[in-house]
């Protein structure tokens, strides 16, 4: 399998352990969008994404984005031992303002398992601030529903702090649900 | 100032958001990036945002000598309908206005439009920590502040970082 690459980062592939980044691959998409109708609850998405929609967002949203050398977004397929474990990037960058906001999913069944979340979200999130940093951003954040701590962890885990908690602010399982804005300079 | 008005944005009022929008000082107040439209794409922008279901977008009219002045715009954007939420993005585009209580009318009528004609619950808001009159208007009216985004907006008027206040209103906090 040939790797994408985006131009800007200058390197198709990045590593920590087992854990490895790369541009995100057509052969992928249908995958990812599988998890993410799954976990649609957790997400800003409002509808079901089809096969068609994925087909079309790859086509014409991220595949011109690797040529781009401000895109807005930049996104990594997750890989372990070459298997798909979940998808990550860099989304609404702001090249003025020089941040950008982390957004992540993983493989549904690893939410079940906290110890595995911890180790797997902590390898990418490592690679993903050396990467902010590489292409000259000086902050990331990230939007998270406060419904698990654990989720959170990796975050605090590597210096990220907390800063808003806007409340009842979404509707999970038909509860109104807070969500917390984690963020750090790099 | 008295007969302050939201309402459709006129097309003949286009011009004045083009100013607007290609205003730095302005745009940086409002935390946008300036933009340079002409008057088709402002045109092309009003009717993108009136069609959009999750959004209202109203101009704030002054009546001044029994003639109605265009003087900001007011948003109620990404209306969440089941979650009860939206965003609200306001401003006085025209610096003869700033200061006069018009802005203070203008966001006392959409609020009333969000919590009684939409039936909203929050309305939330991001405003820069260095806009001390609009922290004070918000306040003033119940606003929250909910977090604060440090060193989140780079200013290009002032070429500085400026940190970002999240702020909110519910409606059981809201006194008519």
């Amino acid at each position: 399998m040939k790797n994408n690459q985006y131009i800007i980062l200058g390197q198709s592939v990045f590593c920590i352990d087992k854990i490895k980044l790369v541009a995100v691959n057509y052969s992928h998409i249908l995958q990812i969008k599988k998890w993410r109708n799954e976990q649609i609850k957790f997400l800003r998405q409002k509808t079901l994404i089809t096969d068609k929609d994925q087909i079309e967002y790859y086509n014409q949203v991220i595949k011109p984005s690797f040529l781009d050398t401000k895109p807005k977004q930049i996104l990594f397929s997750i890989i372990e031992d070459n298997y798909l474990i979940g998808y990550c990037g860099l989304v609404h960058i702001d090249w003025f303002s020089r941040n950008a906001e982390l957004s992540f999913l993983l493989e549904t069944k690893l939410y079940s398992d906290q110890d595995q979340y911890f180790e797997k979200f902590s390898s990418f999130l490592k690679m993903i601030q050396q990467i902010a940093k590489n292409i000259g951003l000086h902050k990331i954040y990230t939007y998270g529903y406060d419904v698990s701590c654990y989720r959170f962890k990796p975050l605090i885990s590597q210096k990220f702090t907390k800063e808003a908690n806007l409340v009842d602010h979404v509707l999970v399982d038909n509860k109104l649900t807070n969500v917390l804005i984690y963020s750090k300079i790099i | 100032m008295r007969n302050t008005t939201i309402s459709r944005i006129r097309e003949k009022d286009l011009n004045k958001v083009i100013t607007w929008k290609s205003n730095q000082r302005l745009s940086d107040q409002i935390m946008a990036r300036k933009k340079h439209l002409n008057l088709n794409e402002a045109k092309m922008w009003l009717k993108t945002n009136e069609r959009d279901k999750n959004q209202v977008i109203k101009g704030i009219y002054q009546e001044e000598f029994n003639k109605l002045f265009f003087v900001g715009i007011v948003r109620l954007m990404f209306i969440d309908f089941k979650a009860k939420t939206t965003e609200l993005g306001i401003y006085i585009g025209e610096e003869d206005y700033h200061n006069k209580g018009v802005g203070s009318n203008a966001l006392r009528l959409i609020i009333n439009h969000a919590f009684q004609n939409l039936n909203l619950n929050k309305i939330y808001l991001k405003v820069a920590n260095t806009n001390e009159k609009a922290i004070k208007l918000y306040l003033n009216n119940n606003f929250k502040i909910e977090g604060i985004l440090s060193e989140h907006y780079f200013n290009l008027t002032t070429n500085a970082y400026e940190d970002i206040y999240h702020m909110s209103l519910f409606k059981k906090s809201y006194i008519i």
